[in-house]
């Protein structure tokens, strides 16, 4: 894998028929759609692909099968988060072993721990790895806002970058800022609606959720971005823009993008839209008001 | 969460207690939340939220609901709790102390307010020294682990992302533990 990571890493969305059934089709479509979009990795199993509503055997079922469809084409991210030490190594190693690329860990998420005490897990848990780890920063999920000296110990243990969802800029240009003399240490946005700030103020890419529908958008946005063609970024954010203000803006729970993203995904044909529990999948009027949105989106 | 209780619930195999944990889990149960759970079967609640005024709440809603209990994980509030018409305490403490939390349980129960007095002294102990130690949010699980193995009961280790206290914090507890011979049991 080359280092450092970077462009449009779509965060990829697990295709379910049920809480214990992968949509095989479904997923063998999806991929097929972002590789031909010109993605340039996928990361399965973060927040967006649902993990920690998944039981360990589907989550290795889904790590092979991703694996083997994309064959090595771009490399293939797997988010090992848990709340429990050795079911993040269990998840890693199965990773490795299939012929996974990397491993993206974000705190655990149960109970209450510190920066040192993060410090400390880091520190246990990469030498560990059989993979090259990317850090995740994901404050409203996980209650741990990683500091940037967090960051440099991650770093300086080897971890290869780090994805930030925390939403705030100006961390995202903090560590852009700290790190800009490690070339091979990718910042990678979360939010992706900042890819553009991101990969001109120096960062390497984003995970964003949006190229699950349109990877070719995102991508271009991208390569808008690096080339600093500011009137194709204006005209290609109105777009991401317009997502945001439909698709990912159909009722009020906090899950309502990834609700939207996989109910979108079944109205353009590519998958089943079956969300796993706790969360429920777009029904009657929230449905229709995204076939509706998809069916303005022939542009796309 | 009411959505994943009435798929959760009916396809359990034993009788289910709600537990609201809200500094863990991001979610502070509201009352009709806790409401649906005992509709669909739930047999109690405990409310790990620290917050008295939602403990009270939660026994004034379900005082006519008499096999529905109402458990705090606040263990000093066990007095607060029986008194006005809870029942009972899951209180880490009884790992270490059980006859302490006993006791203090069954003087709330006879009303004997001298005896509480006297007893909540005992566990306001626990917090100021066993649970006190360090800054981090885990220092009483810590804390706990360390002075059962003080006192001979089992070992130490904690589970990561935490670890346990070695070196001064852990003499701090040995000593705590030491001026407890006596005291506590």
């Amino acid at each position: 894998m080359k280092l450092p990571l970077k462009g449009i890493i779509p965060p990829v969305i697990t295709p379910l028929i049920d809480n214990t059934t992968i949509d095989v089709q479904g997923l063998e479509n999806l991929i097929e759609h972002m590789i031909s979009g010109g993605v340039h990795g996928l990361f399965i199993l973060g927040t967006t692909g649902e993990a920690p509503s998944l039981n360990c055997k589907l989550r290795k079922d889904f790590i092979k099968r991703t694996c083997d469809l994309v064959n090595h084409k771009i490399p293939v991210l797997v988010g090992i988060t848990d709340t429990s030490f050795e079911g993040s190594l269990e998840i890693a190693e199965y990773s490795q072993s299939v012929g996974a690329d990397a491993v993206v860990v974000a705190p655990p998420y149960y109970i209450p721990i510190s920066q040192s005490e993060m410090m400390d897990y880091l520190e246990n848990l990469i030498p560990r790895l059989p993979l090259p780890l990317m850090l995740y920063n994901m404050p409203s999920y996980t209650k741990l806002h990683l500091a940037i000296k967090t960051v440099i110990a991650a770093k300086e243990l080897g971890a290869i970058g780090i994805k930030d969802s925390s939403g705030d800029m100006l961390y995202l240009f903090s560590l852009i800022e700290e790190f800009k003399n490690s070339p091979e240490f990718s910042i990678i946005t979360g939010t992706e609606l900042f890819i553009p700030e991101t990969i001109m103020q120096g960062g390497h890419g984003a995970i964003a959720g949006g190229a699950n529908m349109f990877p070719r958008l995102f991508v271009d946005l991208y390569d808008a971005s690096v080339a600093k063609d500011f009137e194709k970024i204006a005209f290609l954010r109105n777009k991401v823009m317009r997502l945001y203000n439909t698709i990912y803006s159909v009722g009020k729970s906090t899950s309502r993008y990834l609700k939207g993203t996989k109910c979108a995904l079944a109205a353009l044909g590519i998958c089943n839209e079956y969300v796993a529990f706790p969360l429920r999948k777009f029904e009657g009027e929230d449905k229709l008001k995204i076939e509706y949105y998809i069916s303005e989106m022939k542009d796309y | 969460m009411r959505e994943n209780l009435e798929n959760l619930i009916p396809r359990l195999p034993l009788p289910m207690l709600l537990y609201n944990i809200p500094s863990y889990t991001k979610l502070h149960m509201a009352i009709k939340t806790v409401r649906t759970a005992r509709d669909l079967g739930a047999i109690g609640i405990k409310d790990s939220s620290g917050d008295l005024l939602y403990l009270f709440m939660l026994i004034e809603e379900f005082k006519d609901a008499t096999e529905f209990s109402i458990l705090t994980g606040t263990e000093l509030f066990m007095p607060e709790t029986i008194l006005q018409g809870g029942h009972g305490a899951i209180g880490g403490g009884a790992n270490m102390y059980p006859r302490i939390f006993v006791d203090l349980y069954n003087a709330s129960v006879a009303r004997d307010f001298e005896r509480i007095t006297f007893l909540r002294e005992k566990v306001m102990r626990l917090y100021d020294t066993i649970y006190s130690v360090g800054t981090s949010s885990s220092r009483f699980t810590k804390g706990i682990n360390c002075a059962l193995s003080v006192m001979g009961i089992c070992n130490d280790y904690v589970a990561f992302p935490l670890r346990r206290f070695e070196g001064e914090d852990k003499k701090k507890i040995e000593q705590y533990i030491l001026e407890f011979n006596g005291i506590m049991n």
